[in-house]
């Protein structure tokens, strides 16, 4: 069935499911999780964190169970075709609504620093053209991008050490001054950044060792929580409470910050750079939603990614205005958070059950 | 007359002169001895005359009588390369490549001798790839001497130099060499199978060879090295690596290539690790410079000038004060003018190319700046990306940023940074989706393999490099045999 799969390396998973985890979210977690938990934020990032290991644990027991299949292939052997096709249309509705939040939040974003004025729809061509072009090259390509995409963006981690210069340690005490129900609210909205690990029910039947599948996909969300963990921290610190509450991307504002002899308004580099960092997770989402169309309609893969490309650039004239992109980033990371957090224990139950009654019939 | 097999397909000389169109080329000189008569038939002007006067005709005109037939003039034959079994094909082939064919009437029996004169030039330094260090000589247009030059250089038996016929109105021949038991079977199956895929009236030179091999055919990159450097060709050989000779051409092929392997030149190898190591990424910042620098510029002055400081906003805004075109415009134009200089320089005939060079260079330059077309700062970014495209080792590299660039200058035209690195995604996915007969083109980077960025990216003592490079595959790893000595004294021991 599967003759001519391209396999990559496990380690690659590291790259994929962290790429697919950090894109806009991080831009903008620190407020949304100050919102909710306050100088806290940084005890639900680890709390969320920690929550994503777990699911990632189970995430795994459900593949290993199906060799070689991806979620799409599980619902239909567990729930049939039919229901199971739901279930895939719903998820593959999921995926292309989460490829359009991240086209329109980055577009938003970059006009919001330094192209007044440009229309919207060409900046969501632009990233659609580059993302079928990738996404045709198969997942060899994919797992290349987000492999050099990772090399080519690590290094703003280390830019921060300029905003370091003018923190504040004051600002995180008192620790543990959040309620228990702050704290899981700020989970909650951890989440909505943490989201990508998904990608790994989907990747599973690429990658070569699959024993060591879950070491590296744990590293990966460790280190994306670490990331998380890191810029929640510093905004804390850097920015007063109320300057945190009213900054939508406030790990922008803070690069503001950093300027070099031959540099001023470092923001204006990093804002184009996010492009590259956005591209894996555009190309993960694009391939994995084409993948579901062939698995429900049959369609083939190169022709899925056009049809999903022209969808997403039609819907683009319609969604514009701040508030509505903020409505359906929320709504997008609730839908995430159902999907991807409670419903893989759901799923990890299921299989059990199922497999338990297989083996006694 | 005796019956042999090959009794039907000997001509004599008038039926050759009717094959070969009544070709005046073509002599036949009769000798009569002792009731036989032999012709002896050659194209005039593409054997040596020495050696048939010496070796066929008077070698013949001086036997005795019972000597002169078939079976004995085949054995004796002071001659190194004679042809006894052929068709009437081979005959004619063999006659314009320069043999000659001797015919005995009485027994209508005939042979081929080989008494070529091809055309050679000496060998001669590289021109295109020029080095400091290391040896200097390079290919030329004849076959067998580049093998001969090959052969010399790498004096082992498990060399082989496979023989192939390409084209079909101008048959050309050609030899993969490769190292057995160190090459990757996989790539030469592949190369072969490519090899027997092209159809082609006449392949005129190795690299238009090297293009229809291409994996794709439609990118800026090259994917396969082209040198004249014997030196780099067997570097490449000795890494497991397949490399192509063409017949009249003074280029080689070497496949698979990498990205990386286009920067690599084997002077860092004669050269001290350290500097190697330097002069590498002077080479990759160059590249980068030159891909981008131009394409910054226009994007900075026409969505960011906020990115500049001050102090240097001032300078550049001074010397842009009197431009009158956008910095798109402004930019493409004096990039096209560097082309065109360039190309003007490359075609002229030696003698002028300097003064040309001083009145484009320096007239126009300083010109077009005093008349307000251009500032200073462009003049000084156009001029380093020129340079920095010829830093690559291999000049198509160099050719392919040169071309690279436009679209990069109009990307930043258009949408500033973001469209620069709306380019830099595509040029990596290109990279990515590039092989070079079937191995990743970006290979000791993507697939990752640590073990070999030390051949690729820099340069290390040569102890550590014990092993080949894996992204060849070689069949065999080991390389160096020496083992790196350390000292195992103490500080206060002798």
């Amino acid at each position: 069935m599967k003759s001519n799969i391209s396999f990559v390396n496990a380690y690659i998973a590291f790259f994929i499911i962290h790429t697919s985890q950090i894109e806009m979210g991080i831009l903008g977690v620190p407020r949304i999780v100050f919102l909710e938990a306050k100088q806290d934020a940084w005890i639900s990032v680890l709390l969320s964190g920690l929550f994503i290991s777990v699911i990632i644990w189970m995430i795994i027991s459900i593949l290993a169970k199906y060799e070689n299949c991806n979620l799409y292939e599980i619902h239909e052997n567990l729930f049939g075709r039919f229901i199971g096709s739901i279930i895939n249309t719903f998820m593959v509705i999921y995926f292309i609504a989460a490829l359009y939040s991240i086209i329109i939040a980055y577009v938003e974003l970059s006009l919001t620093w330094g192209y007044e004025g440009v229309d919207e729809w060409v900046g969501v061509l632009a990233l659609l053209l580059v993302t079928i072009y990738a996404v045709s090259g198969g997942f060899r390509v994919i797992a290349g991008t987000c492999f050099l995409s990772f090399l080519m963006t690590i290094w703003l981690l280390f830019v921060i050490y300029q905003p370091l210069e003018s923190i504040n340690f004051t600002r995180i005490l008192p620790v543990m001054s959040a309620t228990p129900t702050q704290l899981m609210k700020g989970v909650f909205k951890t989440s909505f950044t943490m989201l990508g690990f998904e990608t790994l029910f989907f990747i599973f039947p690429f990658i070569k060792e699959k024993k060591k599948l879950l070491f590296f996909s744990q590293l990966a969300i460790w280190f994306t929580t670490l990331i998380v963990f890191i810029t929640t921290v510093i905004s804390i610190l850097f920015f007063s409470p109320k300057e945190l509450e009213i900054h939508i991307w406030p790990v922008v504002s803070m690069i503001s910050a950093v300027h070099f002899p031959f540099l001023e308004r470092f923001e204006f580099i990093a804002v184009p750079l996010w492009i590259l960092v956005i591209f894996p997770n555009l190309c993960l989402y694009l391939f994995i939603s084409s993948k579901g169309v062939k698995q429900i309609f049959h369609l083939k893969q190169k022709h899925g990614i056009w049809v999903i490309s022209i969808i997403i650039f039609i819907t683009s004239f319609f969604v514009t205005k701040r508030v509505d992109n903020n409505l359906f980033f929320d709504q997008v990371g609730h839908v995430g958070f159902y999907l991807w957090f409670i419903y893989p224990i759901l799923l990890y139950f299921i299989s059990i059950i199922k497999s338990k009654i297989f083996s006694q019939s | 007359m005796s019956n042999t097999p090959n009794n039907n397909n000997c001509p004599n000389y008038k039926k050759i002169k009717y094959i070969l169109n009544q070709s005046p080329d073509l002599l036949c000189r009769t000798i009569e001895v002792a009731g036989d008569c032999l012709e002896i038939v050659f194209m005039k002007n593409l054997i040596k005359a020495e050696t048939v006067n010496e070796y066929v005709i008077k070698f013949i005109q001086q036997l005795p009588k019972k000597d002169i037939n078939y079976s004995y003039l085949m054995k004796n034959i002071p001659i190194d390369e004679v042809k006894i079994d052929f068709k009437e094909q081979e005959i004619i082939s063999s006659l314009l490549n320069g043999f000659v064919y001797i015919y005995l009437l009485k027994e209508n029996k005939a042979l081929l001798v080989n008494c070529a004169n091809p055309v050679e030039r000496s060998i001669e330094k590289a021109e295109t790839e020029s080095l400091v260090y290391g040896p200097k000589i390079s290919f030329t247009e004849s076959l067998s001497s580049n093998i001969k030059i090959i052969r010399q250089n790498l004096n082992n038996s498990n060399l082989c130099t496979d023989e192939l016929e390409i084209g079909e109105l101008v048959k050309k021949k050609l030899r993969i060499i490769y190292i057995k038991d160190l090459t990757d079977e996989d790539i030469l199956k592949t190369l072969k199978q490519k090899l027997e895929n092209i159809t082609a009236d006449n392949i005129s030179d190795s690299s238009v060879l090297a293009q229809c091999l291409e994996d794709n055919h439609y990118s800026f990159f090259p994917q396969f090295i082209m040198t004249e450097l014997p030196d780099r060709f067997l570097y490449s050989i000795l890494n497991g690596r397949v490399g192509i000779l063409l017949d009249r051409s003074p280029v080689a092929i070497i496949g698979p290539a990498n990205f990386f392997s286009f920067f690599e030149s084997t002077e860092d190898i004669y050269l001290r690790w350290s500097l190697s190591t330097f002069i590498r990424f002077i080479r990759f910042f160059a590249m980068a410079g030159s891909l981008l620098f131009t394409a910054f510029y226009v994007a900075i002055l026409t969505y960011h000038y906020e990115l500049i400081p001050s102090k240097l906003l001032i300078i550049i805004g001074q010397s842009r004060s009197q431009v009158p075109f956008p910095p798109l415009l402004e930019a493409i134009l004096m990039e096209l003018l560097i082309e065109l200089l360039r190309e003007a320089g490359a075609r002229l005939p030696s003698k002028v190319g300097q003064t040309m060079g001083i009145v484009g260079g320096i007239v126009i330059g300083q010109a077009t700046v005093e008349a307000g077309l251009t500032s200073n700062i462009l003049i000084i970014i156009v001029a380093f990306s020129a340079l920095g495209a010829f830093s690559a080792p291999i000049y198509e590299m160099g050719t392919a940023i040169r071309i690279a660039r436009f679209p990069f200058i109009i990307l930043a035209g258009v949408w500033g940074f973001n469209g620069i690195m709306i380019g830099v995604c595509v040029l990596v996915v290109h990279l990515l989706k590039l092989t070079s007969l079937n191995r990743p083109y970006l290979a000791p980077l993507y697939p990752f393999r640590i073990k070999d960025l030390k051949y690729f990216l820099i340069r290390l003592p040569h102890h550590y490099y014990r092993k080949r490079p894996v992204v060849n595959r070689p069949l065999n790893v080991f390389r160096i045999g020496w083992k790196f000595k350390k000292t195992e004294n103490d500080l206060d021991e002798f």
